[in-house]
């Protein structure tokens, strides 16, 4: 993680939302809205999916700290359809200690559709 | 009154969760992050926190819970959210996830709602604050 720079585009991702994993993360956040009582994809689903994704890859110690996050929509993903996340590495310096760390990850459908936008700053115990 | 009724100072429908460890764990699953800080209280204990924390991002999925209630059509299709953790959310702990419109814009013959998004402990601290826009 020290030794990447900005721009670094981490290996590409790709994951299923299927039905059961749908129900599971609304179940576990105990969501209520339409959107979960439909069986649908819940919006927060792909960012959380896509991040622990990112976190794996990184292979950031389990001492990180989710310090802010930016997320924006530009369609719904759809049930059992594939979702390709593309990460790249926007900042990455240590200050006071801690590495601080800001990754860009972009959701498509594998067509290229776009799905949401997400940045997310992590700090990483040094 | 505009176009889709909502007005700059009108609250956001308001939701309330307590967290339990159960819950993180069912997130841990679900999310498939099973990051230590938030499942194992001998690791937790040895984090600044000293004990374990829930995932940010389950506040958030709070967060964004209350935003699919308040724009059920519109949220996951052209909804946008910029927010900061400020503090951990314990297992144990009741949280309000609330929000207040605080612009309503026209342009385009689309409508822009903004809105402050915040998530607050039981001693009144703020875990989340932020802001959400969504195009109705």
């Amino acid at each position: 993680m020290g030794s990447l720079e900005p721009g670094h585009r981490f290996e590409d991702q790709s994951f299923t939302i299927d039905p059961n994993m749908a129900v599971a993360y609304a179940a576990a956040v105990g969501d209520e809205s339409q959107l979960a009582a439909e069986g649908k994809v819940p919006p927060m689903a792909v960012i959380a999916l896509g991040l622990s994704q990112v976190i794996e890859a990184l292979k950031l110690g389990g001492g990180t700290i989710h310090a802010s996050q930016e997320v924006e929509y530009t369609a719904p993903a759809q049930l059992d359809e594939p979702i390709v996340a593309i990460t790249v590495l926007k900042g990455n310096s240590v200050r006071r200690g801690s590495r601080f760390a800001t990754v860009e990850t972009t959701f498509t459908t594998t067509s290229g559709d776009g799905i949401a936008r997400a940045i997310s700053m992590v700090i990483i115990p040094e | 009154m505009t176009r889709n009724n909502w007005v700059e100072g009108q609250s956001l429908p308001e939701v309330t969760k307590t967290v339990t460890q159960e819950q993180v764990n069912a997130y841990a699953d679900a999310a498939h992050d099973w990051s230590p800080i938030h499942l194992d209280a001998d690791f937790a204990a040895g984090t600044q926190f000293g004990k374990r924390i829930a995932h940010g991002m389950l506040g958030l999925g709070f967060v964004s819970e209350m935003l699919s209630l308040a724009f059920p059509d519109s949220w996951g299709r052209s909804g946008g959210l910029k927010v900061r953790f400020k503090a951990p959310i314990f297992p144990g702990e009741t949280v309000k996830i609330s929000g207040e419109v605080t612009r309503v814009s026209d342009s385009d013959g689309e409508e822009t709602v903004t809105c402050t998004v915040v998530c607050v402990k039981p001693d009144d601290t703020e875990a989340i604050t932020g802001t959400a826009t969504v195009r109705i």
